[in-house]
């Protein structure tokens, strides 16, 4: 009887010890967030014992801010960029160094280690690259005789959305190639083969082959991408305005300046709720797409 | 069998969750209103009787966000202890900002860890106040010393709240060298300086170094209202959009002429090239590297002149406005005060009258460099001599404003601030706008 009970609950045991675990993620991690969407209809400066239940005030207040538009457009464009060119570039960079040979470990290495520099450094370091006055970039188009190139680099919206996410893309690169590399290997070498024999040349292959198998591992690779483009606060922090709002700050930039006014902790939090419901639509969608494909191949 | 055991690892399950929601829920704010005001607390607490005098050692904590004074602030605390051996001090002093705030925040709402601390002169300031965080400072010795205009701009409601450390103006700095060079003096108002920046163009000296990648508009607009129609205009100015009064910007005579300054500013182009994006440190490197020959920047520079811009032989003027040349512009610098609900309360009041004395005042002003609050106070240091000439001239230092509702309208002005300054829009269109604005946000009905 006892070792049947014991038997019958051993699941209890596994509970027992993800709980400590699991509590201090959902105290320190989880609950945090899901308090913004109880804060977001309160107006609280923070400090005061006293919080003011506004109802959907601090969301009326944040649609007619005009600086919201601009904001949710500057995360559109970040996110298309980032997907686009950086998936586009990960995916060709991994079929070419899909093969473990010295050079191409070597140039694995090389885009991975970007990666150990932290985030603000190299935002840093890259403001200072494309400061218009005495940054290397423009210094080294001058002496070369491009002055017609030289340009304010951060200075319009659009063009310094790019400049950021090239900054962004440059310092991740070697993560995005990492996990299409680890999809690259779930191919069987067996298609290649019968491909070759069939006289595919590479385009054909990759296109045939290649990236037909390696979707579902681009979705998930996506889903990554369009987080990170959405939720993207260093880059842009960094290399734009530390004083105050910028024209090309996304939404968690904007939550941030927002909080920093420091009257009413229910405005930032109405910022958070509106990422927090585009990024689960995303989500859903992510998710929907990638069943479906699975489904196709099974 | 297996349903009650499927059933049994549900109630399990749901009991462990709820009682993590039980335990993340102790601790918070309950959201019960707390009748009692502001005001009331901070009375409370300057009226109950100061703690009897310590038998033994106590610590008091002190926070500070000004990282920078550490090595100064060390030595005066080491006085002070050294003066008083019943009193320790902790010193804690956090380079982030953002982050001091959010500790200072956390600790005053719990009421631990936190007896003296410096705060930015900003809405925090009347906030902390409002919600009875700070104690009365009134009667402290160090207000017979302190200067009115400093008083002024901590006392709220008729009581002083906090010691002004200082003040940082933010004028132009300019290269003498290079002045003697291209043969042009002190501009004498705006059109003098237009003029002079001109012939420094054209000997390749660029524009005036201008970090509006980090500032924007802010700075400079700051400068020209304050400068234009002093604090007490722009403090109405500012109450007046807070309280949704404002509703015609061209009726504030002197505000309308800073707007009008700042587009002059544009159409002139005396600003160095691509100034929308050149930071701090750029605008720094410009003016050391020489290729800006005057730069806009705030005079706590002249305790790190030897590290920003070696070997440059500087001197300062105010920014003239369309109206108005000579009078410079000054931001406060930190104001250090005492929680009111500190357990040690006369021993934090004592420390902050320590550091108000002339004679401390002398030894902080002369490591950090700034304008002094205290009277009778020698500054001794480079650079004083041109900021004492200032002072003569005439500074008006921007108030502290008492509102409440930034996060409705601040980012509005600043939008309307850069677009004139820096990308040349057109003032009476852009007023027209932020008035729209502000009419949508209701702030009539927003108190």
């Amino acid at each position: 009887m006892r070792r049947s009970f014991l038997h019958e609950y051993r699941y209890l045991k596994f509970l027992l010890f993800i709980v400590p675990a699991f509590g201090t993620w959902f105290i320190f991690a989880l609950w945090p967030n899901l308090e913004i969407f109880y804060l977001a209809f309160y107006k609280w400066n923070g400090i005061s014992k006293v919080k003011t239940f506004v109802g959907f005030d601090n969301f009326n207040n944040l649609f007619l801010d005009p600086s919201l538009p601009k904001a949710i457009l500057n995360t559109a464009f970040y996110v298309l960029f980032l997907f686009m060119i950086q998936n586009i570039i990960a995916v060709l960079l991994a079929v070419i160094l899909k093969r473990n040979t010295g050079s191409n470990n070597f140039f694995r290495t090389l885009f991975f280690s970007p990666l150990v520099l932290s985030t603000v450094m190299v935002a840093m370091t890259w403001g200072y690259m494309y400061d218009p006055n005495l940054g290397v970039i423009n210094n080294v188009l001058g002496s070369i005789g491009l002055k017609s190139l030289q340009v304010d680099w951060l200075g319009a919206s659009g063009r310094a959305i790019l400049c950021i996410v090239l900054v962004h893309i440059w310092h991740n690169m070697g993560y995005a190639i990492t996990l299409i590399l680890a999809g690259l290997q779930t191919i069987p070498d067996t298609l290649y083969e019968a491909a070759d024999v069939e006289g595919s040349n590479r385009v054909n292959t990759f296109f045939n082959i290649t990236l037909p198998l390696l979707l579902p591992t681009l979705l998930r690779v996506s889903l990554l991408t369009i987080i990170g483009g959405a939720l993207a606060f260093d880059y842009v922090y960094t290399l734009g305005g530390s004083m105050t709002v910028s024209e090309f700050d996304t939404l968690a930039v904007y939550m941030f300046r927002v909080m920093n006014y420091g009257v009413n902790v229910g405005r930032p939090s109405t910022v958070g709720v509106l990422i927090a419901c585009i990024i689960f639509i995303v989500f859903l969608m992510q998710f929907v797409l990638t069943k479906k494909v699975e489904d196709s191949y099974n | 069998m297996i349903m009650k055991k499927s059933k049994l690892i549900s109630v399990l399950s749901l009991i462990v969750f709820a009682f993590l929601f039980v335990v993340a829920g102790c601790g918070g704010n309950t959201g019960a209103a707390d009748k009692t005001t502001g005001q009331d607390q901070t009375t409370q607490a300057a009226t109950t009787q100061a703690t009897t005098v310590a038998q033994e050692p106590v610590t008091i904590n002190f926070t500070t966000f000004r990282a920078d004074d550490e090595a100064v602030m060390k030595k005066l605390i080491e006085k002070f202890e050294s003066e008083n051996p019943l009193i320790k001090i902790n010193y804690d002093p956090q380079k982030d900002s953002g982050a001091y705030y959010q500790t200072l925040k956390a600790n005053v709402l719990t009421g631990e860890g936190v007896d003296v601390f410096d705060i930015h002169p900003s809405v925090d300031y009347a906030s902390f106040i409002r919600e009875g965080y700070m104690a009365d400072l009134s009667a402290l010795d160090f207000n017979g010393n302190y200067m009115d205009g400093a008083k002024t701009l901590t006392t709220i409601d008729g009581k002083n709240y906090g010691y002004l450390n200082g003040v940082n103006m933010i004028l132009c700095f300019y290269n003498k060298e290079i002045f003697k060079e291209v043969g042009v003096d002190v501009p004498k108002d705006f059109n003098d300086l237009v003029s002079i920046v001109g012939k420094l163009k054209e000997k390749n000296y660029g524009g005036i170094a201008y970090c509006g990648g980090d500032v924007k508009g802010v700075w400079m607009a700051a400068a020209m209202m304050n400068e234009e129609g002093g604090p007490e205009n722009y403090n109405k100015y500012v109450t007046d959009i807070d309280t949704g009064v404002m509703t015609n910007i061209k009726d504030n005579a002197a505000i309308y002429s800073a707007m009008k300054t700042l587009s002059e500013i544009n159409k002139s182009k005396i600003l160095y090239d691509n100034s929308a994006s050149v930071k701090y440190d750029q605008s720094l490197a410009l003016f050391a590297q020489k290729k800006a020959a005057i730069m806009m920047m705030g005079t706590w520079v002249f305790g790190t002149s030897e590290t920003d811009f070696p070997g440059i032989d500087y001197g300062i003027f105010a920014f003239p406005t369309l109206n108005k040349s000579n009078v410079a512009y000054a931001e406060p610098a930190q104001i250090t005060c005492v929680f009111s609900k500190s357990k040690y309360l006369e021993q934090a009041q004592k420390f902050v009258n320590f550091l108000a004395t002339p004679e401390n005042t002398s030894i902080y002003i002369g490591a950090a460099k700034m304008t002094t609050t205290i009277k009778g106070v020698n500054a001794d240091f480079k650079g004083s001599e041109m900021l004492s000439e200032q002072m003569e001239k005439g500074v008006n230092v921007l108030p502290i404003v008492n509102v409440k509702n930034t996060d409705l309208w601040q980012t509005a002005t600043f939008t309307l601030y850069e677009n004139i300054l820096l990308k040349g829009a057109d003032v009476d269109k852009e007023i027209a706008s932020l008035e729209e604005i502000l009419k949508k946000a209701d702030l009539k009905n927003k108190q």
